[in-house]
């Protein structure tokens, strides 16, 4: 089976290190990263991964922002976005539902348990 | 090899059937109500105990809080809080009652199952068709996250700065609306940066400090603050859970959090008191000061 490839989109360094360790490392996947909306936005158009984990709090760019930016684009639209956030409250969650993502994936996250979440949340064998 | 025992309190009645399923060769027991986990620690051993925030007669973290007294930390416990549980509540649950994993309903099986599995230290419990080899790979990646933490640690803790100069002119009744929106921002990195790296209870303090610095600040606020970021540095000074500087897996630095909101030394930092003498280790009775909300959490199990 190819190798499933992940865009992470985080303004956040250290998030962006964890999260591509996590992903590389525990899921064996390969992961790209981008540090601004814009940059995932294209990324994604260059590297049409198969699942894009979207950060929600950025500045410029947020990820609502990002991600109907990426769902006007008919080459992306159907990438799949799991969103992460530190705003876990059930307003949110009904907020980012209502966005038209795969999942929310609430940040703090374990590390060694991110790679089967997002599996789960697409369904993925591993 | 002795067959790996789990206490279940508090879950729904499947769960324990299902949870034994999943893990395969583990023996789980289901406690009803709070009495009865209490009466089946006495009579373990157990090898984890799994407490679900609506247990009562007695609540779940006076079974936790049980549980310490009677086996100390030896025992792992996974607690799943309910979603009207507070900060003050996952503080006590990670730094005082020393809980292994904190999991939040609505509960995911599979995540349950993954926890347990890790705290029984099993291969991950296999989810659909999940195998084997990623549980390789966690070694060498547990290794390169310690690694990536050590050169992380100096820009988390200038994140900690922020939010002390913020709290310090807080204090003073200086803090402008720049310097309280920049803080807000670093403490809602820090409430994901921090549990990522292996201080939930960092998280749990920083996510109290953003929502502190979103609104007006009165009464005891500016002190609270103050207690809180003094709390937040000694955590991440601290060795993250599950690593070999780790006390229990989790800091104790701030044990006295609780029942001393205002005084903070001179550096900012409240002193690690002697072990036992503020009574901390001698009871872990829940909580402290008062009593969590009485009204039961409503418990949503989701498949």
């Amino acid at each position: 089976m190819p190798t499933k490839r992940i865009l992470l989109v985080d303004d956040e360094e250290d998030i962006r290190q964890v999260v591509k360790l996590s992903l590389q490392l525990v899921g064996g996947w390969d992961v790209v990263t981008a540090g601004s909306g814009s940059e995932g936005v294209a990324a994604a158009l260059a590297r049409l991964p198969d699942v894009i984990l979207l950060d929600v709090m950025m500045p410029d760019l947020d990820g609502p922002a990002t991600l109907r930016r990426l769902q006007s684009q008919p080459a992306t639209r159907d990438i799949p976005v799991i969103l992460l956030t530190a705003k876990a409250q059930a307003a949110d969650r009904r907020r980012f539902a209502e966005l038209g993502v795969a999942g929310v994936i609430t940040k703090p996250f374990d590390p060694m348990e991110l790679p089967g979440q997002v599996a789960e949340t697409l369904g993925w064998q591993r | 090899m002795t067959r790996a025992c789990v206490l279940t309190a508090g879950l729904p009645p499947d769960a324990a059937a299902w949870l034994g399923r999943r893990l395969g060769g583990v023996d789980v027991r289901a406690a009803r109500n709070g009495q009865e986990a209490v009466d089946a620690l006495a009579g373990g051993p157990w090898s984890l105990l799994i407490v679900d925030d609506a247990l009562r007669e007695p609540a779940a973290p006076e079974v936790v809080g049980a549980a310490r007294d009677r086996l100390g930390n030896r025992l792992p416990v996974v607690y799943c809080l309910g979603p009207t549980a507070g900060g003050d509540l996952t503080r006590w649950l990670v730094r005082r009652a020393g809980v292994q994993r904190l999991l939040f309903h609505p509960l995911d099986r599979d995540e349950l199952a993954r926890a347990a599995a890790s705290c029984l230290d099993l291969p991950p419990a296999p989810s659909g068709g999940e195998e084997a080899p990623a549980a390789a790979r966690r070694e060498p990646a547990r290794a390169a996250l310690a690694a990536l933490w050590e050169r992380s640690r100096e820009a988390v803790l200038e994140r900690v700065a922020v939010l002390e100069a913020a709290v310090d002119a807080l204090v003073d009744g200086r803090l402008d609306e720049r310097q309280r929106r920049e803080a807000e921002c670093e403490a809602h990195k820090l409430v994901g940066a921090a549990g990522t790296f292996g201080f939930p209870g960092g998280s749990a303090l920083a996510a109290e400090l953003e929502q502190l610095l979103a609104g007006p600040t009165a009464g005891d606020g500016p002190a609270r603050a103050a207690g809180q970021v003094a709390a937040l540095r000694c955590e991440l000074e601290a060795a993250p859970a599950g690593t070999a500087g780790a006390e229990g897996g989790h800091v104790d630095a701030s044990c006295c959090w609780w029942s001393t909101p205002t005084p903070v030394s001179s550096c900012g930092c409240r002193p690690k008191p002697p072990q036992g003498a503020c009574g901390c280790r001698a009871s872990l009775t829940w909580p402290p000061r008062e009593r969590p909300s009485a009204a039961a959490p409503t418990r949503r199990w989701s498949t």
